[in-house]
């Protein structure tokens, strides 16, 4: 036997030994108790509630503060809105989740709409903290909100708030649809009214497609959303389709400016909306349209409000909050 | 040259070599130190009283006299996120020193590193392609090891593009490696262009971190890494040999063919593996090898171990940086090693050869 071949086997006795000496102690050391992977699919499977949640989801923050279930919340993110004033610590939730905080905090379970990698995941799960995922794949509508909401009410054993929130939304997208397919149409001159939703123009025209909850307020609503003929999700429309649907309505995000689409080489120059300013920018609502969630009624009264000029009258919200929900001027 | 001369000669040849050595201790202890201070970088502070307990209580036997004053928090950041990171760096910054060194052996080529012989793409397009099309065929590491099953195949196929008459000219498969890595990287494009949505996914994946780095996947990475580096290792006589051509090589009686098979197969595998769970670190598998010959001269006996704690010694600092340089925000370590490391080289090159060094 040669020198090198003792060498070799040695150096593999030697990592073996230590290799599983530090396997032993980890799997010792690791969470006896393995966390979950929650979603609106699974439901609620724990056979526990959860009492210190980190929410990395602003849609999810302001639910749990309806739902009564707040003073669970241990950790929450740099995107949170509702309720103001948060104390709350905030968690670093981009480009990664920080684990070091999360571990900090003691959580029992992390709540989210991103894709984190499955790594960091694991690592959750192997220290005993559910994972409660909020994304959708076929797209986030009401539908989807209100199964978030009953999962969110049986996770923190507010069920039945969960049940009042979903029979104020259902009564309201009936009010507000039904009223809207009443609102006159003719100022716009031809009908289905057409509109557009302009979310960015960061290396494009920025819009929401089909299968978007931003989609869901232009179909209650009763306007045409021309984007959801191309697409789905939220993407970058080709300037062409703007130009050849021409939008009679526009909404527009707080970053857009104004003055942009009628210059020179936009593909909303020609456009009715822009012809007859018919352009309406979010701002104390503005964050209804990036968060999925009951307060989504809002923004599609908003809508109505300032394309309609019509006020619709929503039922009360069911639950006594300290903080309005209700962030638009009209009420 | 009389007796006295050449004893004078044998001495300080002898001293060269310890050294050499004094070197190679002095850098395997900055790198122990390297990992310990380490343990103190993150977003949660740890007084260092309960990082002693926590490292004690990792010890077999001497755990049971070590007091238990730390929380579970603090024992679970350091257990199971900061040691498998730093250690993830160790792994992952030796295999790419060490697989630069053995090829730049190879190729003879001062500005050649693992990656270019299609590794760096091969791994991308394996892991945008699991981002992309939503693979789960091996569970939530799929991403990983479609990476490490791609960086490899991609490896393979150069190899056998640029095998003519059993034969592997070191050109020939640099200019193969170059031109499949840039047809590979157009797929990876392409991928990307049909769903914008997961750009941002795969981008974080193409800068690196060591961030998603637990003990599951870093036990048989570090493995695989051991194993291909000592089998590198033992291959630093026909490396020397090689780099001084192929001819000479073949005149004192190596294999050429078997050792640049073997070599580029064990870089390969190590450096696949790596980069699996890391994504793609540059920099490091084509300057640590440079800094080692600075420092120990052209010898891969040398070079090779020095590459490798260099390599290690540098992905952890830079590590550190990415952690602690934004307070709660790890910045892709990519960034880093490119940001920091290039002023770094060029500082110890002018430093330590007076601009002399021919690499």
């Amino acid at each position: 036997m040669n020198s090198h071949l003792k060498i070799g086997i040695a150096v593999v006795v030697v990592l073996a030994v230590v290799v599983g000496g530090v396997v032993i102690y980890h799997e010792n050391t690791a969470a006896k108790v393995k966390g979950e992977i929650i979603t609106i699919n699974t439901g609620d499977n724990l056979q526990h509630k959860l009492t210190k949640i980190v929410s990395l989801d602003p849609a999810a923050t302001a639910t749990l503060y309806a739902l009564g279930a707040y003073n669970y919340i241990v950790g929450g993110n740099s995107y949170d809105s509702y309720p103001p004033n948060e104390s709350l610590p905030n968690i670093t939730d981009y480009p990664s989740m920080d684990l070091e905080q999360i571990f900090n905090l003691s959580a029992d379970a992390v709540i989210s709409f991103a894709n984190y990698s499955g790594a960091q995941i694991s690592q959750l799960l192997n220290n005993g903290i559910d994972y409660v995922f909020l994304s959708a794949d076929g797209g986030v509508n009401f539908s989807v909100i209100e199964k978030q909401n009953t999962l969110l009410g049986e996770l923190t054993g507010t069920g039945a708030n969960a049940t009042l929130i979903n029979q104020w939304m259902n009564s309201s997208l009936s009010t507000l649809h039904s009223d809207a397919l009443g609102y006159d149409q003719s100022e716009y001159n031809s009908t289905p009214l057409r509109g557009f939703y302009y979310l960015s123009s960061e290396g494009g025209y920025w819009t929401a497609g089909n299968s978007t909850f931003v989609n869901s307020y232009f179909e209650y609503a009763d306007v045409v959303n021309i984007a959801a003929a191309y697409d789905t999700g939220f993407y970058s429309i080709n300037p062409e389709n703007i130009l050849n649907d021409s939008p009679q309505v526009m909404i527009l995000d707080n970053s857009i400016n104004v003055s942009s689409l009628n210059s020179s080489g936009s593909p909303f120059q020609s456009s009715p909306a822009v012809l007859n300013d018919k352009l309406y920018t979010t701002t104390a609502n503005e964050n209804m349209f990036s968060e999925p969630n009951f307060r989504d009624i809002f923004a599609i009264q908003w809508i109505i409000y300032v394309v309609y000029g019509q006020n619709p009258a929503l039922p009360s919200f069911p639950i006594n909050l300290t903080y309005n929900p209700n962030p638009n001027e009209v009420s | 040259m009389n007796v006295t001369e050449n004893e004078r000669v044998k001495a300080f040849v002898q001293r060269r070599r310890e050294m050499k050595y004094i070197w190679i201790g002095f850098l395997f202890l900055l790198l122990i130190i390297t990992i310990l201070l380490s343990d103190f970088v993150g977003s949660v502070r740890i007084p260092i009283l309960n990082l002693l307990e926590i490292y004690g209580s990792q010890i077999p036997f001497l755990s049971n006299f070590v007091p238990h004053g730390y929380t579970l928090a603090q024992e679970q950041i350091i257990v199971q996120l900061r040691e498998p990171e730093i250690l993830g760096g160790v792994v992952i910054g030796a295999s790419l020193g060490i697989g630069g060194a053995a090829i730049q052996s190879i190729f003879r080529n001062p500005i050649t590193e693992p990656y270019i012989i299609g590794l760096s793409s091969g791994a991308s397009l394996g892991a945008v392609s699991s981002i992309v099309l939503g693979l789960t065929i091996f569970g939530i590491y799929t991403q990983q090891i479609t990476a490490f099953i791609f960086g490899l195949s991609i490896v393979f196929i150069v190899y056998f593009f640029a095998l003519k008459g059993g034969r592997i000219h070191p050109t020939y498969l640099l200019l193969t490696g170059v031109a499949v890595s840039f047809f590979v990287s157009a797929l990876v494009a392409l991928l990307l262009f049909t769903n914008i949505n997961l750009q941002g996914e795969a981008f974080f994946w193409l800068l690196g971190s060591l961030e998603n780095i637990n003990w599951t996947v870093l036990y048989p990475v570090a493995i695989v890494v051991l194993i291909t580096s000592y089998a590198i290792y033992l291959q630093h006589r026909e490396l020397d040999a090689i780099q001084m051509g192929d001819m000479h090589a073949r005149s004192v009686g190596v294999n050429v063919e078997r050792t640049k098979r073997i070599t580029i197969f064990m870089v390969a595998l190590g450096v696949s593996a790596s980069v699996s769970i890391s994504g793609l670190i540059g920099f490091v598998g084509l300057v640590m090898p440079h800094l080692s010959r600075m420092l120990l001269g052209g010898s891969n006996k040398h070079v090779i171990p020095a590459s490798g704690i260099l390599g290690a010694i540098f992905l952890i600092c830079a590590d550190d940086i990415a952690r602690g340089i934004v307070p709660g925000i790890v910045v892709p370590i990519g960034i880093v090693t490119g940001i920091i490391g290039v002023p770094f080289l060029m500082y110890f090159m002018r430093k330590l050869t007076g601009g002399k060094y021919e690499g």
